[in-house]
């Protein structure tokens, strides 16, 4: 029974070894872009730098299109001096997005006492916008002692827990399916981390500010 | 105390159920809502071109219209589409915005998707009293198109003399024909458990188990009218070492009016309803009486404002069982009185009125009433209460006004 299944593997072109490479390779794509964070640094503060981060997806995109609501992006920053150790600095942002269904550009804000927000943005500079605005204090950090950031963002989706007070009262239904989605299935996130870096080691930015308005 | 923490977090809890308040940071509030679709099932209606359209409701109607003309608000829409969700018994309701037909407007499409089939588990009520303790269901309903099958647990000691626990059953059409006719047949079988007071008054009138069928049907006569009539066949085992089988077998009608009025700042609601049930020998019946109860209740909204005022009279003649005596004092009537001190075994006239005000989540009520049986003294009882309410979610203290100490009770419940 097995050489049947060989042949048409191979007719196929496809190997057993070439599965096995292939399931290998895609954890692989994971750690790629586990590396693909950068930073800058202005003097001041740290600016998370990933280019080929797009949580601006064409799923999202629909959606703002399609409903002309807002969606909402929370992201973490932190320093740390050790894998696995204790955080240095930390620093949380809301970012809410909002796509004009007349001018075809997006909107981003950061909600809280001082708004922040920047208009008529392709996606592109929308996503960046952000990463800018995510920057976090480099103060008290010793210039010559190694670090690494991790940069963490995750969508919000708004739980539809209207659903839960049904017409025969307290739905036991739509609860189980609320509470039980799967993590992720329907809130995508994205972890990054740079390498070690050194601050003493990385160019400096001048007339940049985290608090652009 | 705990109870109280128990309260504290379902209404704490009651702003999840809120819509999004990112609406401020949302670019497309700057655009004027032009027109306003809403698709059903094989329908549309397009709220600026039709005139009388009879889909919708007029108070959704009322406030699509509302919206047109306004600048975009999502979270209104999200408020309206739960609203359609819950009217047509949809699955799920979108709304989609679109550009208008001239710059800076958009047009809003609500699509309300139906379900075929559907399950469900619910919890349609709960209560806790601290003088009469938990109360509450559970149900599992399949639908299946116009036709609904339920099965449900039910454990109260609320609502009658008795506390009753055990399984109910119901099929439910809601188109015979048309939508104005509707079929339920129910099935109940309750044990109970029985007040020392009640116990102590007339032992040989109390029962340990009761079966109840019940097929009634329902005529939505006009709009704001609904007449239902049927049969209940009612069967008790006495307590007694003879558990004597006994039986009352009734014909059950009532009559339901709903009645609303709306100006640009009021909303008046008038509902009042009739029931009857008459037991009768020439059914097999062990009991012979007529039952007649009266409910008005009239509900006048204004902005964050809401007076109440909930009236209620019975009058039962012949001899009843205990389940359809009258009973005053519990989560809903004369709150904060013992209704086993008032009357253990149930009056056979009961007269009550309840005046409640609300102001947002803020709920202060007053309630009088009389519980006594024909030929007796009328002896009129009130209570005052404060609480919070969402939704129907309520919790609340009443405090019985008599003479000598001030003995609160504190109620949390939903839907009761």
């Amino acid at each position: 029974m097995a050489q049947p299944s060989r042949k048409s593997s191979a007719a196929a072109g496809i190997s057993r070894r070439g599965w096995l490479m292939a399931g290998l390779a895609i954890p692989l794509f994971r750690a790629r872009a586990a590396s693909d964070l950068g930073a800058t640094y202005d003097g001041d503060n740290l600016y998370p730098v990933a280019p080929n981060l797009h949580f601006l997806t064409d799923k999202v995109l629909n959606r703002l299109r399609d409903s002309a609501d807002t969606q909402a992006f929370v992201s973490q920053l932190t320093l740390f001096y050790e894998d696995g150790g204790a955080p240095v600095r930390q620093k949380r942002d809301r970012f809410v997005v909002s796509y004009s269904i007349w001018d075809e550009n997006f909107t981003v804000a950061i909600p809280g006492s001082a708004v922040r927000s920047a208009g008529g943005l392709s996606a592109a500079k929308a996503e960046a916008w952000c990463l800018e605005n995510a920057a976090i204090s480099a103060s008290g950090l010793a210039p010559d002692k190694p670090f690494r950031m991790r940069f963490e963002l995750r969508s919000v989706q708004p739980r539809d827990l209207s659903r839960v007070m049904g017409d025969l009262g307290i739905s036991l239904t739509s609860m189980i399916e609320i509470f039980s989605r799967k993590a992720g299935a329907d809130d995508p996130h994205w972890t990054l981390e740079t390498a070690w870096l050194r601050l003493l080691d990385l160019p400096r930015l001048s007339g940049r500010s985290a608090r652009r308005e | 105390m705990n109870y109280i923490w128990v309260g504290c977090l379902l209404v704490a809890s009651c702003p999840l159920f809120a819509g999004s308040q990112d609406s401020e940071f949302n670019v497309n509030t700057r655009y004027t809502v032009e027109n306003i679709l809403v698709a059903g099932a094989g329908w549309t209606t397009d709220l600026v071109a039709a005139g009388r359209d009879n889909h919708i409701s007029s108070g959704i109607r009322r406030d699509l219209l509302a919206l047109i003309g306004q600048k975009l608000n999502p979270a209104a829409l999200d408020d309206l589409a739960g609203r359609l969700r819950k009217e047509f018994h949809a699955r799920t309701v979108d709304h989609h915005v679109m550009r208008g037909k001239t710059p800076d407007t958009v047009e809003v499409a609500f699509d309300i998707k139906l379900r075929p089939a559907r399950f469900d588990v619910s919890v349609p009520k709960f209560a806790y009293s601290s003088s009469q303790g938990w109360n509450g269901a559970g149900e599992a309903t399949a639908t299946v198109n116009h036709s609904s099958f339920t099965a449900g647990l039910v454990s109260d000691g609320d609502d009658l003399l008795e506390r009753y626990t055990g399984v109910e059953a119901r099929y439910e059409n809601s188109y015979l024909g048309t939508d104005k006719v509707r079929f339920k047949f129910e099935f109940d079988s309750f044990h109970d458990l029985w007040n020392q007071q009640t116990t102590a008054g007339d032992s040989a009138a109390i029962y340990r188990t009761r079966e109840n069928f019940e097929p009634v049907l329902t005529l939505a006569v006009a709009r704001p009218l609904t007449l239902s009539f049927g049969m209940s066949f009612e069967r008790m085992q006495d307590e007694g070492p003879a558990a004597r089988i006994e039986s009352a077998y009734a014909f059950i009608a009532s009559v339901r009016f709903h009645r609303r009025l709306e100006d640009d700042d009021d909303l008046v609601d008038f509902d009042a309803g009739y029931d009857l049930r008459a037991g009768m020998r020439s059914l097999g019946s062990d009991y012979a009486y007529n039952r007649h109860r009266f409910e008005f209740r009239y509900t006048w909204t204004r902005g964050n404002q809401v007076v109440i005022d909930d009236a209620v009279g019975g009058v039962i003649t012949g001899q009843a069982p205990l389940y359809d005596k009258f009973a005053l004092g519990n989560t809903n009537i004369l709150r904060g009185w013992n209704k086993y001190e008032l009357d253990p075994l149930g009056g056979n006239r009961v007269l009550s009125n309840s005046v409640e005000y609300r102001y947002r989540a803020f709920q202060a009520f007053f309630d009088s009433g009389a519980i006594w049986d024909g030929g007796e003294a009328v002896v009129m009882r009130n209570s005052a209460g404060i609480g919070l309410r969402e939704g129907p979610f309520s919790v609340a203290v009443a405090f019985p006004l008599k003479g000598g100490r001030i003995d609160p009770v504190f109620m949390v419940s939903m839907n009761y």
